[in-house]
């Protein structure tokens, strides 16, 4: 059934600051593996790194998983994995949590980031899956590294903590949202990578307004890079409206400009995006977009370059960028591109969740 | 006395009719031999963890001199020694789950399996060491053991302590509000345990979609406080969600916040009892916070008194607490500052008696109130409006010696 987005058809703009000098030294190459007090999301570069985002040590690891990159080439469909895991891990399924997933570009396997055990206590697990459906554990111990603290992270009491939403690679930078549990933080990190001592990163003030009247400050918490008409931008979601796109291009480090962006769609309250992926498939272009509680959505990039700003409230339905809801795909808990013709999916409700591979619709 | 409890298996099928020699020892430390047991006596001891230093793992003993020697040789080999010597949970039922990740060793006369994720308190777990796989002929028996840690207390232990805001009434373009437990608590995310009640008409309704529906982690660090983040898109003017449903709070109208008792703590066990908070809406915070009317109490010199700031409106008590600071001459004057109940005020005690002389109150820019204005600068402001990309800290002057309240 193919929709329109947003009834109201407010295209938002937003603007971002670029803010502060790079206060946190970055960089640490170690032979005793990365030390991860927790894992979150995760992505992979071009070249087969990984890179781990540590909400509690507010730090982004670049991991070289060497021969813990791949078992059989692909990713097998596995079902229960949530047990599969829990087991691994000398647990109950209903004791871990996992919290993203990613494909190696090269061996193709699935890479889970998982958290084993309740609260203060839990621990990160890295867990590969390959094309035979084997559920492993990577062993991190050894494995070499670099990683950077991102800058400008308040130095907080023992209660603040920042909650790392996404990490990301493009343009030859790591690009990390997050959101704090005390101020409402609306920064997004851009590191350049490989991390240097001389360079690391910068963290943007994200302000979004509604049609030129009011802005706020507001959080980025999914995205994804993407080139729209040969220029590199993030289409993302924040705490406030689901999908907005900014050129990456005007981003001048500690420049204090401002710029605008554009809001492509608004999917309501109560709903959220969760992943987003770009494919291609007969010659077209699309971003998927897993939801909260709207389904998965299939949109034609095609409309990102031309989509018109709009600066006015609209009450029709039909502005905005159109999209398909995908009905074959329900209950979507994280989506990332497996290769050209499938993605994977951990699908399903708590302790009862399924690693798939689905083919792109 | 070191715990281990490990208790007999019965075999079955087509591994007991093959093995020729089966035994099955359950044994505690207490009764644990280090002399070498008879060629076939297998013991399965699960040693508890000796605090941080070394974790809980499985032994195995009572190998012959051939049957430690074919351990040894396969000793580097991961694969041939986890098909040789498998530990997995034990109340799971489908078969095709994993065995658990752990490293084994051979130490002496006795084989080891440690987890490399600690053993969970009171969970069982299933040890298999499988001798036919030492190529032995006269010991290719296979013995199990379940085996399982004492079970941690199971006493239902938290409860929530507070809320922040704590007033009776609360703006309602409100952001966040703290929820703080008595004790620490899982991992588990608000969604399931909060409701947003409207209790105006004197019967309850919930408030649907209140919540940002974020799968972000809004626990403190110490999971004693959770942050519940009221939807912004719906508290946000002129954003659809906000036109569409309006504000989750709204002005003149009377809440409740209700917190069930099933939120896990660390341990898994419920809340000694649920929890409500009631109050009002009242009118929108729309400005930025005023520093400049804030009222400061300087102290008398060569006390520890202590100084007293009433701000312009409730600051948010988490961000107040550390945004807060005194400096003299630059720099910061050592001491104890506290948000007093209702965070309309801070209090701040030094370390060293105050001397007469000018101080200065610091305010970090990220200070916010609970509607996440700042201080000049109000949450939602005009499109375009200029903003400082590295602010300074706001400085209010204070002179200790003087008697009179400073402005």
């Amino acid at each position: 059934m193919r929709s329109r987005f947003a009834r109201f058809a407010a295209v938002l703009g937003f603007v971002v600051i670029i803010g502060y000098a790079p206060a946190v030294q970055p960089v640490i190459t170690a032979a005793s593996g990365p030390q991860l007090q927790s894992i979150g999301p995760l992505t992979f570069g071009p070249d087969g790194t990984l890179y781990a985002a540590d909400s509690a040590a507010a730090t982004i690891y670049a991991i070289n998983l060497g021969q813990n990159g791949g078992g059989k080439p692909g990713t097998a469909s596995v079902d229960a994995i949530d047990q599969k895991v829990a087991a691994l891990l000398a647990t109950d399924a209903k004791e871990i949590a996992i919290a993203d997933l990613a494909v190696h570009p090269s061996t193709k396997n699935s890479f889970l980031a998982v958290m084993r055990g309740q609260g203060a206590n839990a621990k990160p697990a890295l867990v590969r899956v390959d094309g035979a459906g084997a559920v492993t554990l990577v062993n991190t111990d050894a494995l070499s590294f670099t990683s950077v603290a991102l800058p400008n992270v308040q130095k907080g009491d023992a209660q603040r903590t920042q909650s790392l939403t996404q990490v990301k690679f493009a343009e030859g930078r790591v690009w990390v949202s997050g959101l704090s549990n005390e101020e409402f933080a609306s920064k997004l990190w851009s590191i350049p990578y490989p991390f240097t001592k001389g360079d690391a990163g910068t963290s943007l003030e994200i302000f979004h307004d509604n049609h030129r009247q009011l802005e706020t400050r507001a959080p980025m918490y999914a995205f994804v890079p993407y080139a729209i008409n040969g220029q590199p931008y993030i289409v993302g979601a924040y705490t406030c409206t689901p999908l907005v796109k900014f050129p990456v291009s005007e981003l001048k480090p500690n420049s204090g400009s401002k710029y605008r962006g554009t809001t492509i769609a608004e999917l309501g309250a109560g709903n959220r995006p969760i992943d987003m992926i770009v494919y291609s498939k007969d010659g077209k272009e699309f971003l998927l977009m897993a939801n909260t509680r709207r389904g998965v959505m299939k949109i034609p990039t095609a409309a990102f370059a031309s989509a018109a700003p709009i600066t006015t409230p609209s009450n029709t339905e039909t502005a905005g960028v159109p999209f398909e809801k995908i009905t074959a795909m329900t209950d979507i808990q994280q989506l990332a591109l497996l290769d050209a013709t499938h993605s994977v999916v951990i699908r399903g409700a708590a302790s009862a969740l399924a690693l798939n591979a689905v083919a792109l619709p | 006395m070191t715990m281990s409890t490990a208790r007999p298996e019965t075999f079955l099928g087509r591994a007991a009719h093959c093995c020729g020699v089966v035994t099955l020892l359950a044994l505690s430390l207490a009764c644990q031999s280090r002399t070498r047991a008879d060629a076939g006596e297998l013991r399965v001891v699960l040693h508890p963890p000796d605090g941080a230093a070394r974790p809980a793992y499985v032994e195995i003993t009572g190998l012959d001199d051939e049957g430690l020697s074919a351990v040894r040789s396969r000793a580097a080999d991961e694969a041939a020694m986890s098909s040789l010597f498998r530990v997995s949970v034990a109340d799971q039922t489908d078969a095709s789950l994993p065995d658990i990740a752990g490293r084994y060793a051979v130490n002496g006369r006795s084989v080891t399996f440690t987890p490399r994720f600690p053993f969970d308190a009171g969970r069982a777990y299933r040890v298999r060491f499988d001798r036919a796989r030492l190529g032995t002929p006269d010991q290719n028996a296979i013995v199990t053991s379940i085996v399982r840690l004492p079970a941690a207390a199971t006493r239902a232990e938290a409860e929530v302590v507070a809320i922040h805001p704590a007033a009776p009434v609360v703006p309602e373009n409100l952001l966040r509000m703290y929820v703080e437990f008595s004790a620490p608590m899982g991992s588990r995310q608000a969604a399931d345990f909060v409701r947003l009640i409207d209790r105006t008409t004197g019967q309850d309704s919930v408030v649907e979609e209140a919540f940002l529906p974020v799968e972000a982690d809004f626990w403190s660090r110490d999971h004693r406080r959770y942050t519940l983040f009221l939807d912004p898109g719906r508290v946000k003017r002129g954003i659809l969600p906000n036109r569409a449903r309006g504000r989750p709070l709204r002005a003149g109208r009377a809440y409740a916040l209700d917190i069930a008792a099933e939120w896990p703590d660390e341990h898994g066990q419920p809340m000694k009892r649920a929890f409500r908070h009631e109050f009002k809406a009242g009118p929108a915070v729309t400005s930025g916070i005023d520093a400049s009317a804030w009222r400061i109490a300087p102290p008398s010199p060569g006390t520890r008194d202590r100084l007293a700031v009433d701000f312009d409106r409730a600051l948010d008590h988490a961000v107040a607490a550390r945004a807060l600071g005194v400096e003299q001459n630059g720099v910061a004057v050592a001491g104890a500052g506290t948000v007093e109940p209702g965070d309309t005020r801070w209090v701040f005690v030094p370390n060293a008696a105050w001397q007469p002389g000018a101080y200065r109150l610091t305010a970090q820019p990220f200070l916010e109130d609970p509607q996440g204005n700042q201080i000049g600068r109000a949450f939602e402001v005009l499109v375009d409006t200029p903003r400082d990309p590295n602010p300074e800290p706001f400085r209010v002057p204070f002179v200790v010696g003087a008697n009179t309240v400073q402005r």
